[in-house]
């Protein structure tokens, strides 16, 4: 066995060092005054993303004091049925989409490239343009509620409640609103799975990667699986409010508990999105504290990658109530009761952690505690309700609230705040109070358990979540009034955070570097921290390389190992191979811009005009958007670098342009159609679920009609899919003429195809608000033309890059990526059609 | 079987996809089943069917499923049996990542394996079709 040797190089002279870090600085410099706000440094987007998700944690928290002064005694006044509906369901919908979720993005964003020894994430614009959307759609459904406009249906929205009961515009504020923000959660996936696969320092290996990075690896896949089946339920309610298609209205076909099948399967997955990388910040934090190597590595891996398959399979313990078949009921208990093993697992191997090492006392740390031991009785509760009997009694009631709570606050606040405390230095420089941490865990702690645990005896005294008031003389007087009193500590826990967080330290020292003697890479950064983080991409070769590598931090700040320097003043960063962290290339990144901030307020408006049925403007927001993104994607992506090649330092030279399966650009592609194409397994999903469901689903005039169009659409878009394929082998061969050719083909093709999609449903004279059939068979035709036109548009684009010189035969990025959007276009194309086909022989 | 000689933890041999297959046969098995009892079991015009076949086929998808997650933890064996010690702190060599993907795979194999079995049970002890 050859062991691979470990070398760094001289260290330059120091002048030549200062001159390196001065262009470094230049290059990485964030933006000041009124361009401060086109800034996309991971460092700067990361804390604007945090500080937001706080902020409307805070606002959330506001909305369930509301709910507590309400129901602190019973036939109270203080707030009516109307207005409370609206607290509860934005109170909810703000936790979950607001912070819940983001607060691990945002974090991400933040700590993630530090951890890894990177410059910034592969796609800083991606992280600003997530930002702004999140931005934007969360700030459109807070002040919702200040003008009564707010959702009223729960934050899970069931139907037929938020369709025909609730005509306001506060449903569509919800399904609109936050399709958009499901935009910034899946953009941020993107940019966190390739960070983590591509953006190691060299020789970090795969099974050296740090914990919080195998989390949220997992937790971004969830994501594009989870995410993709609300998006498709959002927009088949708001085409059934809107339009009026009856995919959820039984009187025309429809069924109600489809949503609630396209809900959970996003919800429950939801759960453990929201939870893995609260356990990840322990697995960073507690060997920090216990000095010692996390216990179990290999053990914590399994019990990521195995959460986050199991919690796809609990979705139906959200819906043991509705009338499912006993032998369905029977497996999702089982799922649900083994998602408990590998969630056991991981806290077993912080319980070791700890036992084996020496801990240090401290404010992470009792955070971290509080919160794990707040959620192992979540969790306990949890396997109660996952047995069907137990639901039955305990479904809907407080029981549930107290549960869930335990979950999420213990799982997420508890945790986060801890990170918090931990983590502050990395952004100020500078240590949060030890005192006020401890008074605020106290305070949130106690408040915690004087609120939620009397509303488990709550729950089974039979009170109901969601109503706004509760009638004297029922036994639950003393424990509301209780839990209000509770929820005034938490107000006082949360305000001495917030205070420890935002108060002034003008007058603070700078703390040390690497205040709490960490093994993990992020505290190699300085006090405070420079805008580009490390002075030099180091070679690692450990879990813990500060504690395991001897003089790492002084030959990283002397340019010792790879990217010391910015010669030509741009943005670079390596990308390395996914399992062993070899060098692929030097990626260079753009600087600051307000193109993501562009893009993400012209796309509100595609998504927030539909909400007053200002469908014009929507229609000019779409056209803009569209502009803006092709004026991106023309400036920012795919550009020819003035030399093929560049030495990074430590002997090793790089391309700087990749294409194909070695490119950042090309996973970010595929990883995006991952979740489109979900979405469309959902469509499918749906469509077998009405078809299951009724005899009638399919009407006999469809089975014998004409299947001309079907062939049609899928010999069509077969051909616009070759084409582009074609397209992509004759730039390469460097022949202009064939290539122009074959996407215009590709283009005609997919032209003809679209109109035989509309034709299928127009033949066979379906109207779409008459039938969840004929609204299913419009919305496949919709979905295709949509799909085949992006694709037409991408053709077009590459077209026009070649014709203008910035795309060849060995700088082919947008072809190939183009092809690769194919490969997924077609395969919706033709498995549409041969749905169309079949479903009147399997009638 | 022989031990894979070092060779065998080149880079371009290795994949993840070792650590997703084992629940992915999970969760095929599961809402295969799902999918079986939906149409069979719920009532549906499209087909009934006994509880006693449905749970039969569901407890023989079961078995096949073990199978393909016992196959793939034996490949997970394997590589874990490289020659030399795991190191319990990680290891930086080729052959430390690649004892580190068999162990975890084989790690994951018992999980799906505990999953498949609970749903197995469940069929036990649900009696019941509809």
């Amino acid at each position: 066995m050859i062991e691979e040797m470990r070398t760094v190089d001289e260290a330059p002279p120091r002048e030549v060092q200062r001159e390196q870090e001065a262009r470094l600085l230049r290059a990485w410099r964030a933006p000041t005054g009124i361009r401060y706000w086109s800034a996309v440094n991971n460092s700067v987007v990361g804390l604007w993303y945090t500080a937001a998700t706080l902020l409307f944690l805070a606002f959330g928290g506001v909305l369930a004091l509301l709910m507590r002064i309400q129901l602190a005694i019973p036939n109270n006044r203080f707030l009516d049925a109307e207005t409370y509906n609206q607290v509860f369901t934005v109170h909810g919908s703000v936790m979950m989409f607001l912070f819940a979720i983001p607060i691990f993005e945002a974090f991400s964003i933040l700590f993630l490239p530090q951890m890894l020894g990177a410059r910034d994430l592969p796609f800083p614009r991606l992280s600003a343009f997530g930002f702004w959307v999140f931005l934007f759609g969360g700030v459109a459904l807070c002040s919702s509620l200040f003008f009564g406009a707010a959702p009223k249906g729960g934050w899970f929205m069931y139907p037929p409640l938020t369709s025909a009961y609730q005509p306001g515009v506060g449903a569509d504020m919800w399904l609109l609103g936050f399709s958009f923000i499901e935009v910034a959660a899946i953009a941020a996936s993107v940019e966190l799975i390739i960070g983590i696969l591509m953006a190691r320092p060299p020789g970090m290996r795969i099974n050296l990667i740090p914990l919080y990075s195998w989390y949220v690896l997992v937790a971004g896949l969830m994501v594009l699986f989870a995410f993709p089946p609300l998006i498709l339920g959002s927009l088949m309610l708001e085409l059934e409010r809107a339009a009026g298609w009856p995919f959820f209205d039984a009187a025309r076909g429809g069924d109600p508990l489809l949503w609630q099948h396209l809900f959970w399967l996003f919800g429950h997955p939801e759960v453990y999105i929201i939870f893995l990388p609260s356990v990840a910040l322990a697995a960073m934090i507690i060997p920090t504290f216990a000095r010692t190597p996390i216990v179990g590595y290999t053990w914590i891996v399994l019990s990521a990658i195995g959460t986050g398959f199991l919690s796809f399979g609990l979705w139906v313990h959200h819906m043991f109530t509705t009338g499912l078949p006993l032998l369905s009921l029977a497996l999702f208990s089982a799922a649900s009761q083994a998602v408990a093993i590998p969630t056991g697992i991981q806290i077993a191997c912080f319980v070791g952690t700890i036992l084996a090492g020496n801990v240090l006392r401290s404010v992470p740390m009792l955070y971290l505690l509080g919160g794990l031991t707040t959620f192992l009785i979540g969790g306990l509760t949890g396997v109660m309700v996952a047995v069907t009997a137990f639901d039955f009694q305990a479904h809907d009631t407080y029981f549930v609230v107290a549960h869930l709570h335990s979950v999420l606050i213990g799982g997420t606040i508890f945790p986060f705040v801890a990170a918090i405390y931990y983590f502050y230095p990395l952004v100020d420089g500078k240590l949060l109070s030890d005192r006020l941490g401890r008074i605020g865990f106290w305070l949130l702690f106690f408040g915690f358990n004087v609120t939620f645990l009397p509303m488990h005896f709550t729950g089974l005294l039979g009170m109901p979540r969601r109503v706004y008031t509760y009638a004297p003389g029922l036994g639950l007087e003393t424990l509301n009034l209780v839990s209000s009193l509770g929820a005034l500590l938490l107000v006082a826990g949360f305000a001495v955070f917030f205070w420890d967080l935002f108060r002034s330290k003008k007058h603070q020292s700078v703390c040390e570097r690497n205040p709490w003697n960490a093994g993990s890479l992020e505290w190699l950064q300085e006090m405070p921290g420079k805008t580009y983080g490390v002075r030099s991409i180091p070679e690692v070769d450990s879990r813990y390389p500060l504690w395991d590598q001897p003089n790492l931090t002084r030959d990283v700040d002397e340019g010792r190992f790879y990217l010391p320097d910015a010669e030509e003043g741009k943005r670079e960063m390596l990308i390395t191979s996914v399992i062993d962290a070899q060098p692929l290339q030097c990626m260079r990144v753009p600087g600051p811009s307000y193109i993501p901030l562009l893009a993400a307020f012209t796309l509100a408006g595609v998504f927030l005009f539909p909400t007053f049925k200002m469908w014009w403007p929507a229609v000019f927001s779409s056209i803009a958007a569209l502009a803006v993104i092709l004026y991106w994607l023309w400036t920012g992506t795919g550009q020819i670098p003035e030399k093929p090649e560049k030495n990074v330092g430590h002997g090793t030279v790089l391309p700087i342009y990749v294409s194909g399966s070695k490119s950042a650009g090309w996973w970010a592609m595929l990883i995006t159609m991952l979740a489109v194409f979900t979405a469309f397994v959902s469509l499918l999903f749906a469509y077998l679920f009405y078809w299951t469901r009724s005899e009638e689903f399919v009407p006999a005039s469809y089975a014998s009609g004409n299947p001309y169009g079907a062939w049609a659409a899928l010999g069509l878009t077969a051909l616009a899919w070759l084409c582009c394929v074609e397209a992509k082998r004759q730039n390469e061969l460097e022949n202009r003429g064939a290539f122009y050719l074959a996407c215009g083909a590709s283009c005609a093709a997919a032209g003809l195809a679209g109109v035989a999609f509309f034709g299928v449903p127009a033949a066979h004279y379906l109207v779409a608000d008459q039938s969840a059939f004929a609204a299913s068979i419009w919305l496949f035709a919709w979905w295709n033309v949509v799909s085949l036109g992006l694709g037409v548009i991408m053709n077009l684009y590459c077209v026009v890059r070649r014709w203008a010189g910035r795309m060849d035969g060995r700088h082919d990025m947008d072809i190939v990526n183009t092809r690769l959007y194919w490969h997924f276009a077609g395969l919706t194309g033709i498995v549409s059609a041969g749905i169309l086909l079949t479903t009147g022989a399997l009638q | 079987m022989k031990a894979p000689r070092p060779e065998a933890a080149a880079e371009e041999r290795q994949g993840l996809w070792l650590l997703a297959w084992p629940p992915a046969v999970w969760l095929l098995y599961f809402l295969t089943s799902y999918g079986v009892v939906s149409v069979f079991c719920s009532g549906s015009p499209r087909g009934t069917a006994d509880a006693v076949t449905v749970r039969g086929v569901i407890f023989a998808l079961g078995i096949c499923s073990l199978s393909g997650i016992g196959a793939i933890a034996w490949g997970g064996w394997t590589r874990y049996q490289l020659p030399g010690e795991m190191s319990s702190t990680g290891g930086d060599s080729s052959e430390d990542r690649h004892r580190f993907l068999g162990f975890a795979a084989l790690l994951i194999c018992g999980l799906s394996a505990v999953g498949t079995v609970y749903l197995m049970l469940g069929l036990a002890i649900g009696r019941v079709c509809q």
